[in-house]
């Protein structure tokens, strides 16, 4: 009796949640080297499409120092069913290089989506930059500041959209004191290794790394949907300044905030029926890529 | 006791260089305007457990500071009577404005808002 009503709620739950796919194209090396993190899968819809479809470029989180492109939870079935090809891609580590270079990874890594895309019926000039935590604030970066890109040859023209899902790093001198202040009043210790460190140890590297920096009318940035979780200490806030940002230019912004989750189940639950920012990212496409 | 909670961090020089940084490229990071109304700026949600009022208080300043808005904070604390008084507190969808009055409640103090500045100061 329990075992069935066990399975029962398995099968439910099954039901509900897509399995994962593998990648029509795995590991394939974007930067013409052989560093694994440097790497880079493709999932391609099942049929060829008959015309280009959108691409979405995703990046991982792992706070700079970790994380993983086959990350990627519900992500590819969901988006390959919609028709788009997905892609995911690997970058160096934070503590192996500066920032500046996981930028130009970022960079190269969409260098080889651009030329590769039509290869699985990707449309190279629509793409839809995303990414999760550390991933949503380069995603946001090289959406926002067009030198990475502009070394690799391409504008900011191929972007039809991003989406930042809950980041905390958008504006990193402000987000530093915050952290600084909630940590004081919580009486705990900075860390050893924190945003300080990881943004180059330097306020000036602080403010050019921060994507509030770069907004500018008039340059191809594309419209944005920030996602964030509503209960958390710092990305409510990042998300609206960047919002802020954007607007103040002209540019389409919209921060939205999701309820009952948490860092972890925002990203994972993208793609999952019924998940409110699984909806505001689809209203989201459809409206940029009609 | 005036407490400008000038941008700590942005003064913060650490001596973590790495080699391989680029020379810095002039950023013209925008900032934070002085709030119209320090009282109407609003947060999702706020909170603290056993902190200390003058720690509330840069809270309250860089949560605003990461919505884009600067609020000028000031204690006025000639005795130090206030800045050490330990307050919990967790609010959802509330303005500066609404959490003041908590605050000013639960620590017992005075104080206005008027435009940008947020004055602190015993009863």
């Amino acid at each position: 009796m329990f075992a069935s009503l066990l399975l029962t709620s398995l099968s439910l739950f099954a039901a509900d949640v897509p399995p994962a796919i593998a990648p029509t194209k795995a590991d394939v090396a974007y930067a013409g080297t052989t560093e694994f993190r440097q790497t880079l899968n493709v999932y391609a819809p099942a049929t060829k499409p008959a015309k280009p479809t959108p691409v979405i470029f995703w990046i991982h989180g792992g706070g700079w120092q970790g994380g993983e492109k086959t990350s990627v939870q519900l992500k590819p079935k969901f988006f390959t069913d919609l028709g788009y090809v997905f892609v995911s891609t690997n970058h160096r580590y934070v503590k192996a290089v500066p920032m500046n270079e996981i930028f130009a990874d970022i960079a190269k890594s969409l260098r080889w989506t651009h030329d590769h895309a039509a290869e699985f019926g990707g449309d190279p000039d629509r793409i839809v930059i995303m990414g999760h935590s550390s991933g949503a604030q380069l995603a946001a970066y090289l959406a926002i500041d067009e030198r990475p890109l502009k070394a690799e040859g391409l504008l900011l023209a191929m972007f039809k959209g991003c989406v930042p899902v809950d980041a905390d790093t958008f504006d990193i001198p402000a987000v530093i004191e915050l952290a600084t202040a909630n940590r004081k009043a919580a009486g705990k210790p900075e860390p050893k290794y924190g945003h300080r460190e990881i943004f180059g140890g330097k306020p000036e590297l602080w403010a050019d790394y921060s994507a509030v920096s770069h907004v500018a009318a008039g340059k191809g940035i594309p419209p944005f949907l920030i996602l964030y979780d509503s209960a958390s200490a710092l990305t409510p806030d990042q998300a609206k300044r960047l919002e802020g940002a954007l607007t103040s230019k002209g540019i389409s912004a919209k921060a939205f905030g999701a309820q009952n989750t948490n860092h972890g189940k925002i990203n994972a639950d993208l793609g999952l029926p019924n998940d409110p920012c699984t909806a505001e990212v689809l209203t989201f496409l459809r409206t940029i890529l009609k | 006791m005036r407490l400008a909670f000038a941008l700590l961090a942005l003064a913060t020089s650490l001596a973590f260089a790495q080699t391989k940084e680029p020379a810095t490229a002039p950023a013209s990071l925008p900032k934070p305007v002085p709030a119209k109304d320090a009282a109407a700026v609003k947060f999702e949600h706020f909170e603290l457990k056993d902190a200390k009022l003058v720690n509330v208080l840069q809270v309250i300043r860089a949560k605003a500071y990461n919505q884009g808005e600067l609020i000028d904070m000031v204690l006025v604390d000639p005795k130090g009577e206030l800045e050490g008084r330990l307050v919990s507190i967790s609010l959802t969808n509330v303005t500066v404005g609404q959490l003041m009055k908590h605050l000013s409640l639960l620590a017992d103090f005075k104080h206005t808002i008027k435009g940008a500045t947020i004055t602190v100061e015993p009863k």
